[in-house]
């Protein structure tokens, strides 16, 4: 069994022969939402707030940044996402079944697995999501209270000068 | 496919490229082409929003996101007019004097660099900021540095008309920051030097350049009508920085002569650390860098300096996830950041090969000195935060990674080298060195001293790459002093 899943890493982080044409579609947003759902809340537990839209607005954001990576990190990037989901599924069950406690416990436990490519796996995921997430400017503006100020001091000197 | 013919090719118009084409100039006059290749854009710094993604995309090699062969460490590279000049924070340092003799390079000595470097340090208006314009950040690290006995250095950084945006990693909004986009590269052209943007050279030959002209990423057609060339050119520059002088020398089979092309990579990969303070701390304005604390780096391999990144590639660069990271990015106007970074040995097997499709790879493992640095940096920068009133620290190499106040008397316990773990730990680098190393001869190194190719003497490399080990400082203006000597070396020969 460990063998397997060793053989099956070894694929999903450094496919050698991969084509332009072969790298996979990620899957229509909806499937997506689904399991990437749980993923994202062990994750950033407030993104347990989020609504439909708000969900697939982090998803898009997400995508955006993969399309411009060369396609084998692209290929790369999903098979992680989903090496990663397959890995949480074994332990916690199917998505409709999955409870938040199990799912952050299991994550926890890839991150710290003894597998390299395990924790890289988990690594392109959660970096992905938190660019869905983190990199939003509107939420980084309502909920960090940061935006960027393009004119610095010139924008609010009185405030701010030490 | 179209010829061209040229007197001077220059490839590349970053630190290296930049200088090379102000310098060249004059050769303008004589009558001489000069023309130099750049593969990415023209940016208008009028674009320049500041929000991270976006400007991530336009400017990063693959949107910052360029990795190691091995997945642990992120590169920072950009790909356009002024290379990554366009991006870097203008932390102003001098060739650092024991480094330079270090290489004990025939010729080269450190005063004549540190000439050379305040040349450049004055043309780009390169200055230490005033007190009133030190932002509560940096004046945080200041003070847990005093308290704890510690000598934090003011550096100077090379701003003219700086706003205090705290932008400069995502292109300077008010292009204040000097880059060669802003002070070099408009004077090589209005003396005559051709720039060609989204212009790559794809080969190179005996004197003779492939190079593919395409359209701006809106679609309009650049400098020249976009198509196959080639150029014809008695001299050639390699300044495409190190992954692009590299590439080519690989791409175009010189690594069957000089088998050190692409070998003794070093990038001094960095963490970046946050800190959470009982009040807000101002770091979102005001330039973002201006002390350091380097008194371990001849013994640990590591110095300190300060930063500000915004929230997505903060929350990218702490390590892991789940509550304790969620509260410090909710605590995001309360963030005191330090940058640790590490002084990685130039190894022959760390180095740059292509892919089978003739990509660049970067084959680079965090080896375990790297790794004692970049804890032993994360130690001292915890004791600064602590030092500094901070109420939690974030510790990559800590478990759990959060040190709340209890930890302040136990940093040693807390933080260890067995808990970096390659792969979880999140590390990025921007300053990339090596890959055409200069050198006395062709089995261990790529260039003389001058950047001259061994064995080739119409060819030249002018960029970071010429390193012959990690510079343990920033390196920009060490990268213009050396191409400012390479310009020199080629001028004496077209003059002779
Ligand atoms: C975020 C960030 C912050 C930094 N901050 C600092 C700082 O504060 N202080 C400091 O000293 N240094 C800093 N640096 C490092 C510094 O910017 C670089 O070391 C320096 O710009 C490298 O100069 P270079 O000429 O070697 O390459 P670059 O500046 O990277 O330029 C190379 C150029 O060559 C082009 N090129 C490559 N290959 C080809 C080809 N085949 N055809 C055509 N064009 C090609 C590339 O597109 C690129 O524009 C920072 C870097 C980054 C990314
Ligand atoms: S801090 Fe100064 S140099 Fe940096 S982006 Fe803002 S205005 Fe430009």
């Amino acid at each position: 069994m460990l063998y397997l899943v060793s053989e099956y890493l070894r694929y999903a982080i450094n496919f050698p022969g991969y084509r332009e044409q072969q790298v996979p579609s990620s899957g229509p947003l909806e499937r997506r939402e689904k399991w990437l759902r749980p993923l994202l809340e062990a994750m950033v537990p407030a993104a347990r707030g989020l609504d439909r839209q708000a969900l697939e607005r982090v998803l898009r954001l997400s995508d955006a940044i993969l399309l411009d990576r060369p396609a084998a990190i692209r290929h790369r990037a999903i098979l992680a996402a989903n090496l990663i989901r397959s890995l949480v599924r074994l332990r916690c069950g199917p998505v409709s079944r999955q409870k938040a406690g199990c799912v952050a416990a299991r994550l926890a436990r890839l991150e710290n697995s003894r597998s390299r490519n395990i924790r890289l796996a988990l690594w392109a995921t959660r970096t992905l999501l938190m660019a869905g997430y983190y990199g939003d400017p509107q939420r980084q503006k309502a909920e960090l209270g940061y935006r960027p100020q393009l004119r610095g001091w010139g924008g609010c000197r009185e405030k701010t000068t030490p | 496919m179209r010829i061209v013919e040229a007197d001077i090719a220059i490839v590349g118009s970053g630190a290296g490229g930049g200088t090379v084409a102000a310098r060249l100039a004059p050769l303008v006059a004589r009558g001489k082409r000069v023309i130099l290749f750049e593969q990415g854009p023209r940016f208008d710094y009028r674009r320049f929003n500041g929000h991270e993604l976006e400007m991530s995309r336009m400017l990063y090699r693959e949107g910052g996101g360029f990795m190691v062969a091995d997945g642990t460490v992120s590169l920072a590279f950009v790909e356009g007019y002024g290379g990554s000049t366009v991006v870097y924070t203008g932390t102003s340092l001098e060739p650092p004097a024991r480094i330079i003799e270090r290489w004990n390079l025939p010729g080269l000595s450190p005063d004549e660099l540190v000439r050379r470097a305040r040349c450049y340090a004055q043309d780009n208006g390169v200055h230490a900021l005033p007190a009133a314009q030190i932002n509560e950040n940096n004046r945080l690290f200041v003070a847990g540095c005093r308290e704890l006995g510690w000598n934090a250095t003011q550096f100077a950084v090379n701003t003219r008309g700086c706003l205090g945006s705290g932008l400069c990693n995502l292109g300077c909004p008010n292009n204040a920051k000097q880059g060669t986009h802003v002070v070099q590269l408009p004077r090589a052209e209005s003396r005559g030097v051709e720039v060609i943007t989204r212009a790559r050279v794809m080969r190179l030959r005996e004197r003779r350049l492939e190079v593919e002209v395409g359209l701006n990423p809106d679609g309009s057609p650049g400098e020249w009508e976009p198509g196959n060339y080639e150029v014809r050119a008695r001299r050639v520059i390699l300044a495409g920085g190190v992954v692009g002088s590299t590439t080519l020398l690989l791409r175009s089979g010189f690594d069957r002569t000089l088998p050190a092309v692409g070998r003794y990579f070093t990038c001094q990969p960095a963490h970046i650390l946050v800190a959470e303070h009982p009040h807000p701390v101002q770091n979102a304005l005001g330039h973002p860098k201006s002390f350091l604390w380097d008194e371990r780096i001849e013994s640990d391999h590591f110095f300190l300096e300060t930063c500000m990144y915004p929230p997505f590639i903060t929350a990218k660069n702490m390590t892991g996830f789940g509550p304790d990271h969620e509260r410090f990015l909710r605590r995001f106007d309360h963030l005191q950041m330090i940058l640790v970074l590490a002084c990685d040995e130039a190894l022959p097997n760390q180095r740059i090969v292509l892919d089978r499709r003739g990509n660049p790879q970067v084959r680079y493992r965090l080896d375990s000195r790297t790794i004692r640095a970049l804890v032993g940096g994360t130690r001292a920068a915890a004791k600064i935060f602590f030092a500094a009133g901070a109420l939690r620290v974030h510790a990559p190499s800590a478990r759990p990674t959060c040190l709340e106040t209890d930890a302040r008397d136990r940093i040693e316990t807390r933080i260890r080298t067995e808990y970096f773990l390659p792969g979880t730990v999140s590390v990025s680098a921007a300053h990339l060195m090596g890959g055409c190393r200069m050198g006395r001869s062709a089995t261990d190194s790529v260039t003389n001293v001058d950047g001259q190719v061994h064995g080739y003497p119409w060819l030249h490399v002018a960029d970071a790459s010429l390193f012959p080990t990690a510079l343990e400082a920033n390196p920009y203006l060490t990268i213009m002093a050396l191409a400012d000597r390479v310009a020199d070396a080629v001028l004496d020969k077209e003059h002779a």
